[in-house]
């Protein structure tokens, strides 16, 4: 599904938290958003999943203005990971995926075998399955993250808006994650800290600011001026032997 | 799977589940009708039902067949009534405010409720059964909106909500208190203050009439809703994600909830706990899924608030004690309960 933002902006009161970003991600590409903290990303994931009130600009999936889908259209396309998001009710994990399908049910077309089966598949793409029946309030916090990224993929989105996937995975779960990202046949956008992990990404957006200050492919996008004035980080690129890729070793510029 | 095999399979689901429901709400009532100051045998009280629903013609002594009829079945269907209503409100609010201690009584909104139909009923602004109810729907929508709002100025977390429900709360029973004392004459304000601590001795058929269709409103929309409730889990930020227009079912959910509220307030005065305690009682029973719970509370808030009936009328020979004081002496302890077990969660 084919992503286009024109001139997106919020703000609270009368600070403007993103402006005027404009932004275009093809269909099945895996676009990442990087940027210091409090640089907007997590809000311009929202912006794009129409979940603000009083947003400027406009976003369009496959040229259609989201503007014209309700709600449920809306989850039918496009599914969101949250930063954090937590629950007091005594749910269990397969209880929590199986809210991924809201979108997909109604009275006349309750929750069915093959609801059921997409459940299973979600929870065992991000290795849960054998904890379906465990309590929330049990898991730890990069389990927690799986639950959701599972009830994100049960929505059976065609478009994926994940913040910060990553920050609380294991190292084999955060590749396993990256690589069933981009094994997906969805859209993607992801907001990412870890600016390795964002060279595995087709194309990134940096933000500062509120503002989307740069956007291309990695190798374009990370120069070490760049990493210098907005991250504010020395970096030195390293090649890995094994397969040629590039990575950064980052060390502190003040210091 | 085919629509009709669907639906066929959800139709034997719902006489699986509701089945026993119904038969537990019926064994509830009648027990209702024939335990009291007067117990009759099950013999008259099934005898008189049956002469009335369909004519059946058995011979009854009338002064029995006058109480049962009458008096008893109309005060224990209201209490049904009012025990699934005011239940169902508990588990809506706290659903959508995702606050374990949200309930109309906490809430402040029972006070607002009371406020509007002591207003109604005082002032005689339009009087009769019907503007006494409208009256209790606007004072409680207005507590509602006012607690809200000031929970919202305040930070909006969970404990900010239980405060500005206790400042509502005791704004609105102010008012009232004015309200009677400004202009009602003494014997009125006996009797409100009674009618205030939750009082079904008054009741008869055309409360009937008003308690059940709110409360047939109430659960039809609730079970409508219930994938909505499922998917606030998260937060409404969440629920937005999934499909749920957030907007309009905070509208219309609490609108029923207030609405049901409302309701039985006007015609039994504020009765506490019940939406408190039964829905986390249920939610220990079937779990958090409101497809389950709806129906479940419904049926225990009912037969709970039968027996707290029968409880009022047995609890002192000779004398009724308000059923706002037998709830207040269940829900009080129950109440405490979850604050411990919240403690011990956070
Ligand atoms: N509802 C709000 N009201 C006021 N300020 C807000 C609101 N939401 C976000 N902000 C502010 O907007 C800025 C951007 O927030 P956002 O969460 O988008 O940043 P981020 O890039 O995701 O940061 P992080 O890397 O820490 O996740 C922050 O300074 C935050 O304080
Ligand atoms: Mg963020």
């Amino acid at each position: 599904m084919r992503l286009a933002a024109t001139s997106l902006g919020w703000r609270a009161g009368s600070r403007a938290i993103v402006r005027d970003v404009a932004l275009e991600v093809a269909s099945g590409e895996v676009f990442g958003l990087i940027g210091p903290n409090g640089s907007g990303k997590s809000t311009l994931l929202r912006l794009l999943g129409g979940l603000l009130p009083h947003a400027c600009g406009e976003v369009r999936l496959d040229g259609q203005p989201l503007s014209a889908l309700s709600r449920r259209e809306i989850a039918r396309r496009i599914a969101l990971v949250e930063q954090q998001a937590d629950t007091a009710e005594a749910l269990t994990v397969r209880d929590a995926v199986e809210l991924g399908r809201t979108p997909w049910l109604s009275m006349l077309a309750p929750f069915g075998a093959a609801d059921a089966a997409i459940v299973t598949e979600c929870l065992s793409a991000v290795d849960m399955l054998h904890l379906e029946d465990s309590a929330w309030s049990t898991l730890s916090g990069g389990e927690r993250q799986r639950v959701h990224i599972a009830r994100a993929l049960a929505q059976r989105p065609r478009l994926l808006l994940l913040d910060e996937p990553t920050n609380h995975l294991d190292i084999h779960h955060q590749l396993a994650l990256l690589r069933l990202v981009n094994r997906l046949d969805v859209t993607v956008v992801v907001a990412l800290h870890d600016l390795n992990q964002a060279m595995s990404c087709d194309r990134l957006g940096v933000m500062e600011g509120g503002r989307l200050v740069a956007c291309g492919p990695p190798a374009e996008v990370l120069t070490p001026d760049r990493l210098a004035s907005i991250f504010r980080v020395g970096a030195t690129p390293l090649r890995d032997p094994a397969d040629d890729a590039m990575l950064f070793r980052f060390h502190c510029l003040e210091a | 799977m085919t629509g009709a095999a669907v639906s066929g399979a959800f139709l034997e689901s719902l006489v699986r589940r509701g089945l026993p429901g119904v038969a537990v709400l019926a064994a509830a009532i009648l027990a209702g009708v024939v335990i009291g100051e007067t117990p009759l045998p099950f013999s008259t009280a099934v005898a008189v039902l049956a002469n009335h629903l369909w004519e059946a013609g058995h011979a009854v002594d009338p002064v029995d067949a006058g109480i049962i009829w009458h008096y008893r079945m109309p005060r224990t269907l209201v209490a049904a009534a009012c025990g699934a209503g005011l239940a169902l409100s508990g588990v809506v609010l706290q659903s959508l405010v995702r606050n374990a201690l949200a309930d109309p009584y906490l809430l402040g909104v029972s006070a607002g409720a009371s406020t509007g139909a002591v207003a109604v009923t005082i002032m005689g602004l339009g009087g009769g059964l019907i503007g006494i109810s409208a009256g209790a729907f606007g004072g409680a929508t207005l507590a509602f909106l006012l607690v809200a709002a000031l929970a919202r100025a305040a930070g909006g977390g969970p404990v900010q909500l239980v405060l500005a429900g206790i400042a509502g709360s005791q704004l609105f029973n102010a008012l009232t208190s004015f309200f009677i004392a400004k202009s009602a004459n003494a014997e009125q304000a006996r009797g409100i203050m009674f009618w205030l601590l939750g009082n079904l001795s008054g009741v008869r058929w055309p409360d009937v009439s008003l308690a059940l269709p709110a409360l047939a409103v109430g659960f039809v929309v609730c079970l409508w809703f219930v994938r909505a409730m499922d998917a606030f889990s998260f937060g409404a930020e969440s629920a937005a994600s999934l499909g749920v227009p957030v907007r309009r079912v905070q509208v219309v959910l609490i609108g029923v909830a207030t609405l049901m509220t409302a309701t039985m307030v006007s015609l039994v005065g504020s009765i506490g706990f019940v939406g408190l305690v039964i829905p986390h009682a249920m939610r220990f029973v079937v779990g958090p899924r409101h497809a389950r719970l709806i129906p479940a509370v419904a049926l225990a808030g009912a037969v709970f608030l039968i027996a707290a009936d029968v409880a009022s009328r047995l609890l002192i020979p000779g004398q009724v004690v308000p059923i706002g004081v037998v709830t207040a002496l269940v829900g009080a302890p129950g109440f405490a309960l979850i604050l411990v077990r919240n403690r011990r969660r956070a």
